[in-house]
């Protein structure tokens, strides 16, 4: 049941970042959904347990992206990683304007690691297959502050949705990853 | 701490399971795992796309004065629809005369298109395309134009899957096409500037542009059929080296709501 329900919870909110944002947003404003679904799911459940679940939502981010197939999965990977190191998360939970503040910190360095890594990826692609698409990566525009805004307001409505969902779906909650796991 | 934790195991465990997926799609199979992840996630896809343009509906409905807000809508799809018949028709009657007087040959002016819902755009917001969900399976390739509104160009089928394809639009920086201005014949090419700006380059000096001239696919290397609408220019500069002019164009089509586009299979 638990597993069903985070695989429903990772491919809705994929599906929602590749087909329906583009309705909402214009393209180069797109909050990063699935990134948002990294964060939360390492934040709540440790690296170790969510690790299946951040390659999933990396291939199918892939499916969708001019980039190499597996190098989102990668990308997800390194992030959730590095961030399950960060002790700090955990140790601050319980005070609520820490964690925000932290929870905001943590996606804004994970949204420029992953599109610097995503942008490497164009870059080799372009280099050595010759058919990349033009990538615009212009990390110092309102576009792309935008973009990191909408996508830390992104991680803080799906950590909600999350955990609510997650107590009222199942018989009891998704256990938080402890201070040990981190 | 030992580095040789079980997390961290488990970590490299998992990189090097995906390092050697990378390296299996670097060396040709990318498009045959994209192809197959799509073909499965393509019907939800689509249901969530057209679900989420329902909504769009109803939050543009009540931004906007009730009936207003539908008369505008079709207001404009039937101007999208005039100027694209009407830039057509010049086209068409400066071709015939043309033609009449060289050749005597029939222009073409009949396209055979295959429609197709866009599915999902760039996820990452990083390049400039879409998704559609029409494919190989429909006789979809590589190259071949995309349109909206019965002649207005929106991009170039950049990737084809087994039941989806991809079109680069052209806002996308990669994207090339041969364009004139339509008054007066200027050739040059257009490249997209990343967002909803296109740039046409290489314009002679001797030629004649002014600002809302309709430019239109020339198609020149015959990749594409002539006469499609592109936009209006709304800027005219000089190259930096001043040996060409260059114009800003305004894209006809609404790039950022696309929804049912054509493809042109034969023209």
């Amino acid at each position: 049941m638990k597993n069903f329900f985070l695989f429903v919870f990772c491919t809705i909110v994929v599906f929602f970042q590749l087909s329906i944002e583009g309705v909402f947003f214009s393209l180069e404003r797109i909050p990063d959904l699935a990134l948002a679904l990294v964060i939360t799911l390492v934040i709540s459940m440790g690296f170790e347990k969510s690790a299946p679940w951040l390659v999933l939502a990396g291939l199918l981010i892939d499916a969708g992206s001019g980039t190499i197939f597996g190098t989102g999965a990668l990308a997800y990977i390194f992030i959730g990683w590095a961030i399950s190191y960060l002790a700090a998360v955990a140790d601050i939970r319980s005070r609520k304007i820490l964690f925000a503040a932290s929870l905001g910190a943590i996606t804004v360095f994970s949204e420029i690691t992953k599109d610097l890594f995503f942008w490497v990826s164009f870059r080799l692609k372009d280099y050595y297959l010759h058919q990349s698409f033009a990538v615009h990566a212009n990390f110092f525009s309102l576009d792309y502050f935008l973009k990191i805004v909408y996508t830390v307001l992104a991680v803080y409505l799906i950590y909600y949705v999350f955990r609510r969902s997650s107590r009222s779906l199942l018989q009891e909650p998704i256990k938080l990853a402890t201070k040990k796991r981190f | 701490m030992h580095f040789f934790s079980r997390k961290n195991t488990k970590f490299l465990l998992i990189v090097f399971i995906l390092l050697i997926l990378v390296f299996v799609s670097f060396r040709g199979a990318d498009n045959s795992f994209k192809g197959f992840v799509l073909r499965a996630s393509s019907p939800f896809l689509k249901t969530f796309r057209i679900f989420s343009g329902g909504i769009s509906d109803v939050f543009g409905f009540l931004g906007s004065i009730g009936d207003l807000k539908n008369e505008n809508e079709n207001l404009i799809q039937k101007n999208q629809e005039l100027l694209a018949e009407n830039t057509r028709l010049k086209d068409i009657e400066k071709e015939n005369g043309v033609l009449r007087d060289e050749f005597g040959l029939a222009p073409k002016n009949k396209y055979d298109l295959e429609a197709s819902f866009v599915i999902a755009q760039d996820p990452q917001g990083l390049g400039n395309y879409v998704i559609v969900d029409k494919g190989n399976d429909k006789g979809i390739r590589i190259g071949m134009p995309a349109i909206v509104s019965k002649g207005i160009l929106i991009g170039r089928v950049s990737d084809v899957f087994s039941n989806t394809a991809k079109i680069t639009l052209i806002t996308d920086p990669a994207s090339a096409i041969n364009a004139e201005v339509q008054d007066s014949g200027s050739k040059g090419i257009l490249n997209g500037e990343y967002g909803l700006g296109i740039r046409m380059n290489m314009i002679s000096q001797a030629q004649e542009i002014k600002e809302g001239d309709a430019v239109v696919s020339s198609g020149l290397g015959g990749e594409m059929p002539r006469g499609l609408v592109i936009g209006n220019i709304s800027r005219i500069d000089q190259s930096k080296d001043k040996l060409f002019q260059e114009a800003s164009i305004l894209p006809e089509a609404n790039l950022s709501d696309l929804r049912i586009v054509f493809l042109v299979t034969k023209f």
